[in-house]
């Protein structure tokens, strides 16, 4: 996972939140995404304006203890959505 | 953006922009720690989905075609339309304007300037327009616009549109 790239969710995703969880939900794919705060708050971040690096450096900022934690899960995270396909979109400049 | 220097930003502010960024949809509460993120992904089921909505993406940049005589019979563009998911014979409806900034020109193809398309199994459709100098001396100066839409609300509803900026100098 590029640094540098600038991640979004792919168009059409409709959030609900459940208990300070979210799930996602795409009616063309038929696709239901569910995830905890963690990821919930990286998927808020992919915004097509920030970039991986900025989204790991604000969310190290707010919990400097995990700083650690978080250059390694954001960049996971985000791999993982795009290696299912169709979740998120990126590309190498803001949208 | 007031992310836009974050490795500089107080542990407030972070939370700040946390907070703004994701309160109003979906934390009410920004989590007191950091937890491993947890994603999982499954199909809706049967009972739950809907029909195919398909979604008109960014279309891609417009290019502008080898055009040797523009002066004479004017500039050709390429212009796409993207839909996803990529699917075969959904109906898109084009409307194109050309909005002359300097010397006046016209659209000269496609005739008339609205139409539809039937997507390809990748789930795009390709137009060329060509803009035309009113006179082919003077050149011709403006933007040309596009507006793809769904000729059917039942396949999507979005719709989505390209300038493009045109200088034919003679």
């Amino acid at each position: 996972m590029q640094m540098t790239l600038f991640p979004r969710p792919a168009p059409g995703f409709q959030m609900e939140t459940l208990e300070g969880e979210i799930v996602l939900l795409h009616p063309a794919y038929n696709i239901i995404i569910h995830s905890n705060q963690g990821g919930a708050l990286i998927w808020s971040l992919c915004d097509g304006q920030r970039s991986v690096a900025e989204i790991v450096e604000l969310l190290s900022a707010a919990y400097p203890e995990s700083a650690g934690a978080i250059a390694v899960d954001v960049p996971q995270t985000i791999q993982e959505l795009l290696s299912r396909g169709r979740q998120i979109e990126i590309r190498k400049g803001v949208w | 953006m007031a992310h836009s220097k974050p490795n500089k930003i107080s542990r407030r502010d972070a939370l700040k922009i946390l907070t703004a960024a994701t309160g109003a949809a979906a934390l009410a509460n920004l989590p007191p720690s950091w937890s491993k993120p947890g994603v999982e992904v499954g199909v809706l089921p049967v009972h739950a989905q809907t029909s195919v909505l398909h979604i008109l993406q960014d279309p891609p940049p417009a290019e502008l075609l080898d055009s040797p005589d523009a002066c004479f019979d004017g500039q050709n563009i390429g212009l796409t339309a993207v839909i996803s998911p990529p699917t075969a014979g959904i109906l898109l409806r084009y409307a194109l304007t050309y909005t002359v900034t300097g010397p006046n020109g016209s659209i000269t193809a496609p005739v008339p300037p609205t139409g539809t398309l039937s997507t390809n199994a990748s789930g795009q459709v390709n137009l060329t327009a060509t803009v035309t100098p009113e006179s082919s001396g003077a050149g011709t100066e403006g933007t040309l616009t596009v507006v793809w839409s769904f000729v059917n609300l039942t396949d999507g509803t979005n719709t989505v549109s390209q300038d493009v900026d045109i200088v034919i100098a003679c």
